[in-house]
């Protein structure tokens, strides 16, 4: 059997990542890794042991750029923190513009039709929001399914909702189109590319 | 003596389980209600038969609810194999160069009479020092219904053997047990699981080692008690055993308290210290001991079982903290996952990714707390 590795910085990340290799290498057994520490410095603390342990299966990491400029320095930030020259063809890192949120953006319809609200006013270019959870959260409120799950209470100071991350990763188990996605979200058809390249 | 196999077929939730053992420290992992505490309760039930005070196979099976509730419900081939739907424990040790085995095989004879022996083996090295049952007992209800585990006179041979069973500890402190004891009061639990007699337990122990233990724990909570003094075994009026806390405070004689108003937490962190403080001369079983515990804690738990493992025998511990398992100094033969299955549960060593990830630094928890697809709870 072979597995291929994942970490990532929250629960919809990891989600997202398993519709990606199950759509590309769906003859690989998904093994995750969940940091104790969540978000994205978890993965970075850990990112030198990740990298040796691709040297016997791929690995996949999976981290937001943020506010940082582009993917490319972002991707040098980071290997140059830990002294790292350049990643094995075995070890995939993604960085997505600017959150992993945008892809759940990229298929418009399939999340208009789970926040149960119409599509229109949903960018085609989900990558080039600078705010794609803010974006995801405005949308919500006028859904009447989710909105109170989704939004922030007002009351309080927390930047989403208690079922944030539950509605978002329902959503991509079960109805994320992962084609219509890629189309509208450049890293994820590069990312989908390279757990391609796996197979050579 | 150490432990270095655990078969079992048909205990409880597992319908066959082998197990073997190489770390001192055994971390056993899994969902609720897979089975890591009845995984313990095999070694417990060993314990239970070996005791010599209060112990025996009947008794033990009885405690437990009789053996229907022992027996996997999983269990096949009901007359069809002979012997398919025994109860076998089998537990492999080492001391030293010399090898122990024990098996011990149950089974059910009608609803009317009692569980009988169906097996019982012991082997020390090469030599099979009992193989039962013998053709003088198969007719005799009265010899299959007792162990010569349990015996003193039949197990002379390898009596160090049935010490070894009969002094496995397991303590699972539930702190208002400890704090209500007295007022909850009647019925004490044989062994004590729970803690609830665990003053006395500290107070039967022989005054300077008991001093000795207490200074130590007081000096480890220092750090997490503000204020706090010293920890003191004090008993009051009328006799009854206490553990005293004092603290600092600006007035001139120290504040004090007694165990009934101490966190759940500070307790549970005095009865963990105080036992990893005794003398183990058979395995200690823990359930969950990040309970109640702050994370910074829990996070340096395990190297203190590891020294109990090194210096006395081994730790068993259940656990879902990723911060116990967060100490990248785990190797993966300490960890073992329970999964539950329509079939009964199955426990397994980490899966070669998981033991791969563990060598390269990931911490254990990381790995194998992050089993399967993270599940979506609601109501």
């Amino acid at each position: 059997m072979r597995w291929i590795y994942f970490s990532g910085e929250d629960e919809v990340s990891e989600a997202l990542a398993r519709r990606c290799v199950e759509r590309v290498l769906p003859e690989l057994t998904f093994q995750s890794i969940r940091p104790r520490q969540g978000g994205i410095d978890g993965v970075i603390e850990k990112f030198p042991s990740y990298l040796d342990t691709s040297r016997n299966y791929p690995f996949f990491v999976m981290i937001d750029l943020d506010r940082k400029e582009c993917p490319p320095s972002a991707r040098a930030d980071l290997l140059s923190k830990h002294n790292i020259t350049d990643l094995p063809r075995q070890f995939i890192l993604s960085i997505v513009k600017r959150e992993s949120e945008a892809w759940l953006l990229g298929d418009s319809d399939g999340i208009a039709e789970y926040l149960g609200i119409p599509n229109q006013g949903i960018t085609g270019n989900p990558e080039e929001l600078s705010d794609p959870k803010g974006a995801i959260i405005q949308l919500a409120k006028t859904s009447p399914r989710y909105r109170d799950e989704i939004c922030p209470d007002a009351k309080g100071d927390a930047k989403v909702g208690p079922g944030f991350n539950f509605r978002l990763t329902e959503f991509v188990k079960r109805q994320w189109n992962i084609e219509t996605a890629a189309e509208r979200c450049p890293t994820l058809m590069r990312t989908l590319e390279r757990l391609n390249n796996l197979k050579d | 003596m150490r432990i270095q196999k655990i078969e079992l077929k048909n205990w409880r939730n597992f319908r066959s389980a082998n197990v073997e053992i190489k770390a001192d420290v055994i971390y056993l992992v899994g969902p609720n209600a897979s089975g890591k505490s009845n995984f313990l309760d095999a070694l417990r039930f060993l314990r239970d038969i070996a005791k010599p005070i209060g112990g025996g196979l009947q008794t033990a099976l009885n405690e437990r609810g009789g053996f229907s509730k022992v027996r996997c419900l999983h269990a096949r081939g009901a007359g069809k194999k002979k012997g398919s739907t025994n109860l076998e424990i089998t537990v492999s040790l080492s001391d030293g160069p010399d090898t122990w085995t024990y098996h011990l095989a149950i089974l059910p004879r009608s609803s009317k009479s009692r569980p009988l022996v169906a097996k019982e083996i012991v082997k020390h090295n090469e030599e099979v020092l009992v193989d039962r049952p013998y053709d003088h007992e198969v007719d005799d209800e009265d010899q299959l219904a007792v162990t010569y585990l349990e015996q003193a006179a039949q197990n002379k041979e390898f009596r160090e053997l049935s010490r070894y069973f009969s002094q496995i500890t397991y303590v699972h402190l539930v702190p208002q047990l400890v704090k209500f004891g007295e007022r909850i009061s009647g019925h004490l639990l044989p062994d004590d699981p729970f803690g609830q007699a665990f003053m006395k337990r500290i107070a039967d122990t022989a005054n300077k080692t008991r001093e000795a233990r207490l200074k130590k724990i007081s000096k480890a909570l220092h750090e997490i008690v503000p204020g706090l003094e010293a920890l003191q075994f004090i008993v009051d009026k009328e006799g009854r055993p206490h553990i005293e806390m004092r603290y600092q405070t600006h007035r001139p004689l120290p504040a004090r308290q007694l165990e009934d108003q101490l966190s759940d937490g500070t307790l549970r962190l005095i009865a963990l210290l105080w036992l990893l403080q005794e003398d183990h001369s058979a395995p200690l079983l823990l359930e969950e001991p990040e309970l109640s515990l702050n994370e910074e804690i829990v996070r340096q738990l395990h190297r203190l079982f590891y020294k109990v493992g090194k210096r006395d025998n081994q730790v068993f511990v259940t656990t879902h903290s990723y911060a116990l398992l967060s100490n990248e100094g785990i190797p993966s033969s300490s960890i073992f996952t329970i999964i539950p299955g329509v079939e009964g549960s199955r426990i397994e060593p980490p899966t070669e990714p998981e033991r791969i990830a563990i060598q390269n630094g990931i911490p254990p928890g990381d790995v194998v707390l992050a089993r399967g697809e993270q599940f979506a709870l609601d109501i």
